[in-house]
């Protein structure tokens, strides 16, 4: 999120700096300056509530002034527009860091914002033929076939998952132990249900220990090609 | 060589274990009090289109057609692979369906002199192969170490602006890897970007490694006398060492005292005979495999082997192969891998257990061989470990004294993901154990070892570091004593070539960075000439002094390597009196000169590894 903030904040100066020109049409031009400003400011915004640039504009073609304005419109602009360039956007994707230093999931530049999760399907699809698993017809197939097929995709799936994510429980000890739920608990970590009465802490029977993905290492999508594929057709040449 | 070499000032001690199967860097960063050393996350390919960090990168490299995969799919991190070649995973993936178009074990192919290892000879396909793409051992290896550096770069290197050429790279070789092999490295490190790395011997690295995890508690676990066998065992070579603890003014020290052969047999061989295995059984019922289902199954058994080889392992691990089209379920096929299975084709079949006198079966042309590599034709592990400890055995009794025992390593340290399976580890301990109790001398004990995945890569940084003071270092030097031959002064017979003798040029045990004359090598060379002479080498006679003169080759002893060859340049065809000398130089290749009277007339003996005139 604060990663598009200075974008966000230049846009709205520029804007409001044309709009702030617009308006004050009688102004020579080298005394919109600085000191102006937070006057123009003020007027900008009611400008921008009765119809805003549009409204500027006419008022500063009836008044003729328009040729003048071009340039100090111009230059907030260009200087806006140099700002967002040389502004940081965000946390850089540092490929090959150490993995101590490595902290969260990396911010990747996808084409897609789903780019990444749709890479681990396809990972998952290659590794584990997941997405074959999950739309095939168990009907046609006996107990037995379901069985030893899943056996293999069980352990690739795992190893293609421990690969990726490092999954931890939440809460440790085994389902139906009874745990103390603190009274400063965080509700996102711990879900309470039943009847609680009062304030916590609370005492209850553990049902499920929770999981958290506490490291995450998603493929990254190449830039430019396409992630939607999760797997190409294949057509041997030569085979039969 | 000027420049600057070990010692550097350079603010990263990089190590890169350049693997047959798995290539790793590791580094340390000197600005750091601690001198921790990290694993570098390599990015790579892992499928068309997805980009993940991985510590290992396989050292595959695969060489798409134009239109096997879209070139975008292809991108890395840091823009287009050279030639849209690609390394790491992806390629090692591609590597059972295609394996025309995916060069592997590039490493053994370095050390191979049969053939020309800078010609365009990988993927190996025999003679008159396709006119599909090819690239050379060098450029295969160099790939490796380029996406390593490029990785690095994007990365560590750009972060910290410090590029990876900059920083003292130390780069592990076979402790079997020959004068010329070595070089060769030299060589794809260079192409790679690299222009100035140092070499380690693995096992050396794989000690290191010990030595930064034991930390100050490694002289409470050896002591002078002891002999620690080092065993590396990884995916597809076999590389054996001894170093002894002795000491140096009253503090331990450690000296590598053997190395044994190059020996190509590793546990790629290991998992394809249990796939073999299960690829019977299945076959016996009528089901037959395709290369892809091979791949898949290979992969089963290399984790159902380290299941069923755990302390508490499972009798039997269920192995499923599924189908590859879209209905997995109606095409899957089911087996199983028993542990009795396991005991017989991998302990039995590969270390079986053997007196301690037996050698290596050592016939030549075995079925393998047309795949062109040297492949062991014995695949015993447990004989070769015999051959070569009674092939070393003057090295540990001169370095035990005369009063040991038995001239049997003390302390065993293993390396290499083969010994990741604990029944693997036992059963080299067992038989260990066994020579040893058969002279009454005490078992070894077994060093806990680093991460054997890594421990090679971080035991080559820490070497780095102790080369900067901070640690303790091997003592070893060369691994191998050289000789040159020379055409004996005898009258030629017709129809017998003249006999060779060789002459001693650089003797076992010589530390880097060290420049000796020979003695007794004059010889008169022709201005504007080529010449060539014969190579040898020898694991074995340690006692040879530079200028000795052996009358016979005995080929049990010396090895022939790829031959020599230099040129004076001119026009004259005056004979010019020229004497040996040879460097060990501070990066760990041999170099060696002929040198004129004069001062300044020097010229080098390059090793004849391509053809006069070729590319490079």
């Amino acid at each position: 999120m604060e990663a598009v903030s200075p974008r966000r904040t230049g846009i709205y100066v520029t804007a409001l700096l044309l709009v702030a020109l617009a308006a004050g049409s009688g102004f020579s031009l080298y005394e919109v300056a600085a000191p102006a400003l937070a006057e123009a400011l003020t007027g900008a915004r009611a400008a921008l509530a009765e119809g805003g640039v549009a409204e500027g504009f006419r008022a500063a073609r009836d008044e003729g002034i328009l040729p003048w304005l071009l340039v100090p419109t111009l230059g907030p602009i260009l200087v806006a527009a140099l700002l967002l360039l040389v502004a940081p956007r965000g946390r850089t994707v540092v490929p090959g860091q150490a993995t101590e230093e490595t902290d969260g999931p990396e911010e990747a530049e996808a084409p897609l914002p789903a780019a990444a999760g749709l890479r681990l399907l396809a990972a998952l699809q290659e590794e584990a033929r997941l997405v074959d698993f999950v739309r095939e017809d168990l009907d046609e197939y006996s107990d037995e076939q379901v069985g030893a097929a899943v056996r293999g995709i069980h352990a690739s799936l795992r190893k293609a998952v421990d690969e990726r994510l490092t999954l931890e429980t939440i809460l440790e000890g085994e389902d139906g132990d009874p745990v103390e739920v603190p009274a400063d608990f965080e509700p996102a970590l711990i879900r309470v249900t039943g009847n609680p009465e009062g304030e916590p802490p609370y005492k209850g029977v553990l049902r499920h220990g929770g999981w958290r993905a506490s490291d995450v290492r998603l493929p990254v999508p190449t830039p430019g090609s396409d992630p939607t594929i999760l797997a190409p057709a294949e057509v041997e040449v030569g085979g039969e | 060589m000027s420049g600057r070499t070990g010692g550097g000032d350079a603010r990263f001690v990089v190590g890169i274990d350049l693997g047959t199967t798995n290539s790793v860097l590791a580094y340390s960063d000197t600005r750091e009090e601690s001198a921790a050393v990290r694993l570098l996350d390599v990015p790579q390919l892992t499928a068309a289109g997805s980009v993940e960090e991985r510590t290992q990168l396989p050292s595959f490299l695969f060489l798409p057609r134009r239109d096997e995969m879209p070139a975008k799919a292809l991108r890395l991190p840091w823009g287009p692979a050279a030639g849209g070649r690609v390394v790491g995973t992806l390629a090692a993936k591609r590597a059972a369906e295609a394996p025309d178009r995916v060069v592997s074990s590039a490493k053994s192919w370095l050390c191979n002199a049969k053939v020309d290892r800078s010609e365009a000879i990988l993927p190996w396909v025999g003679e008159g192969g396709g006119d599909a793409e090819r690239v050379s051992p060098v450029e295969a290896s160099s790939a490796y170490i380029a996406h390593l550096r490029e990785a690095w770069d994007a990365g560590v290197g750009k972060a910290e602006k410090a590029p990876l050429a900059e920083q003292d790279v130390y780069l592990t070789v076979p402790a079997s890897f020959d004068a010329a092999a070595r070089e060769l490295t030299v060589e794809a490190a260079a192409k790679a970007g690299l222009e100035r790395v140092h070499l380690l011997e693995e096992p050396q690295a794989a000690v290191y490694a010990w030595l930064e995890q034991t930390g100050d508690d490694w002289r409470e676990q050896v002591a002078v006398g002891d002999v620690l066998l080092v065993c590396d065992v990884g995916g597809g070579t076999t590389d054996l060492s001894l170093v002894l603890v002795d000491q140096d003014d009253g503090e331990l020290a450690l000296t590598r005292v053997a190395v044994g052969n190059h020996i190509l047999l590793g546990g790629d061989n290991m998992d394809l005979a249990l796939a073999f295995a299960v690829r019977s059984t299945l076959a016996k019922d009528g089901k037959k495999l395709d290369a892809w289902q091979l791949r898949g199954l290979v992969q089963s058994c290399r984790e159902a082997k380290e299941r069923l080889l755990a302390a508490d392992g499972a009798d039997a691990v269920p192995i499923s192969i599924l189908g590859r089209g879209k209905k997995l379920i109606g095409g899957a096929l089911r087996s199983e891998l028993t542990r009795a299975q396991v005991d017989q084709l991998l302990l039995d079949g590969f270390f079986p257990k053997v007196k301690a006198d037996v050698r290596a079966a050592q016939e030549e042309g075995a079925g393998l061989s047309e795949i062109g590599l040297p492949f062991a034709s014995d695949p015993a592990i447990t004989r070769h470990l015999a051959d070569f400890l009674g092939t070393h055995q003057g090295a540990v009794e001169a370095a035990q004294g005369k009063d040991a025992a038995a001239p049997l390593p003390t302390a065993l340290l293993f390396n290499g993901g083969v010994m990741a399976a604990e029944g693997i580890r036992e059963r080299v301990e067992q038989v260990l154990g066994g020579w040893a109790k058969a002279v009454k001398a005490p078992a070894p004990r077994v060093l806990t070892g680093a991460d054997l995945a890594h421990a090679v890569a971080r035991g080559a940084a820490c070497y780095g570091l102790a080369r900067r003071g901070s640690g303790v270092r091997i003592r070893g030097g060369t691994a191998r004593s050289y000789y040159v031959g020379v055409a004996s002064a005898m009258p030629a017979v017709p129809g017998h070539a003249a006999p060779v003798k060789g002459l001693c040029v650089v003797p076992f045990g010589i530390e880097e960075g060290t420049e000796l004359e020979v003695p007794g090598s004059q010889f008169g060379l022709l201005v504007g000439e080529a010449a060539e002479f014969r190579f040898f080498a020898s694991t074995t006679r340690n006692e040879d002094a530079p200028g000795q003169v052996l009358d016979e080759l005995d080929t049990e002893e010396l090895e022939e390597l790829a031959p020599l060859h230099v040129e004076l340049e001119g026009e004259s065809r005056d004979r010019v009196p020229v004497r040996l000398t040879a460097h060990v130089t501070e990066i760990g290749t041999l170099e060696l000169f002929f040198v004129g009277k004069s001062d300044g007339e020097r010229w080098r003996l390059e090793f004849t590894v391509r053809e006069p005139g070729g590319r490079g």
